[in-house]
């Protein structure tokens, strides 16, 4: 499982055209971790795969950064656990039914009824899709 | 003082990642000798031991479907740092003892209920982690870990247990109750040495005299 990952990135956007006169006055480096994790205890990052959740600009392979620290809610993605597996799922909650939403017209929604317990196993925050090669 | 030590440690760490091992028996191997280092409570009810190797119980594991892993120190690593850095929002100072239990001085502190503090770790590693605890608390690191031991084996103290709260009698009923071979310190050699001169239980420990147990012990 990897770990949220620290990577100097120059603080400032580049427009795609010419150099930044701020180049030489560098005082900080951005630092994902300040800008990702809220709460690097509770924060680990996941794999994404398959294409269930396409509709919320989730693709296959992105990373997710995922935290234990927050309460789930209703229209939070989670990673939950269903009949001991992993998924990447739209948290629904109302009128007392919980469901898990798949955010793709190929996927079906997982239902839970009264009984059945739904294991949320933490809140997606970030979502870091590779752009394409 | 509080003793806070994560329930089967390398197995518990498995499990926050394969919720398919919650419930069953789960042994993880060491590197080379393929032997368990760490048993599931499953595990060890169908009496498998520490070092037991994996190729002699085939015969057991297709039985029960046990389940073994390959020891991931990098993951017990960084579990471990976790916990510890949770911990340490708790306490005035933490001394990590083993990967998996750490020391609380609790000092100082305003705490108005200790049991309460208690809970409020458990809770907040097994949510922030995923992996369970155990507490003890109390007047040294001794009683601590005394505490921690009657909090795993007492599930209706949901994984706390405060000797503060013990008035001496109560303490020593608690003690009493506890073979001597439990305290810490007290390997198998010493305990059947105690045993032997009628020390059989840690109360017996605690009212035996002091200056007689440092001299011939």
């Amino acid at each position: 499982m990897a770990q949220a990952l620290h990577v100097p990135v120059m603080a400032w956007s580049v427009p795609a055209g010419f150099a930044s006169p701020a180049e030489d006055y560098i005082e900080r480096r951005l630092d994902f971790n300040d800008l990702l994790v809220d709460q690097p205890d509770a924060t680990f990052v996941v794999r994404a795969k398959g294409r269930s959740m396409e509709k919320a600009r989730i693709y296959d392979d992105a990373l997710l950064v995922v935290s234990r620290a927050i309460t789930a809610r209703h229209k939070h993605i989670v990673v939950a656990v269903v009949d001991g597996e992993f998924t990447v799922k739209r948290l629904w909650r109302e009128d007392g039914v919980t469901r898990l939403v798949a955010e793709s017209d190929d996927f079906p929604d997982i239902e839970f009824s009264e009984g059945q317990t739904l294991e949320v196993w933490g809140v997606v925050k970030w979502v870091l899709n590779r752009a394409p090669d | 003082m509080a003793l806070v030590d994560c329930n089967n440690f390398y197995v518990s760490c498995e499990r926050v990642f394969d919720a398919k091992l919650i419930g069953r028996p789960v042994i993880v191997l060491s590197n080379n000798d393929g032997c368990a280092i760490a048993r599931s409570a499953e595990a060890k009810a169908l009496g498998i031991k520490m070092g037991d190797p994996w190729h002699q119980m085939q015969q057991l594991a297709k039985q029960h479907g046990i389940v073994a892993r390959s020891s991931n120190y990098v993951l017990y690593g960084d579990m471990s740092a976790r916990v510890v850095s949770i911990l340490r929002t708790f306490a005035a100072d933490v001394e990590v003892y083993s990967i998996d239990e750490s020391f609380l001085d609790l000092g100082n502190m305003p705490i108005a209920d200790l049991r309460a503090h208690g809970r409020a770790i458990v809770q907040r590693v097994q949510q922030w982690v995923g992996m369970p605890v155990c507490v003890g608390i109390g007047p040294s690191k001794t009683l601590a870990k005394l505490a921690n031991h009657v909090a795993k084996k007492t599930p209706r103290l949901a994984s706390v247990c405060d000797f503060g709260r013990l008035s001496p009698e109560q303490l020593m009923k608690v003690l009493d109750r506890i073979e001597v071979g439990d305290v810490w310190g007290v390997g198998r050699r010493l305990s059947v040495r105690l045993g032997v001169d009628g020390i059989k239980t840690a109360g017996d420990l605690a009212r035996a005299d002091t200056e007689k147990i440092k001299r011939q012990y």
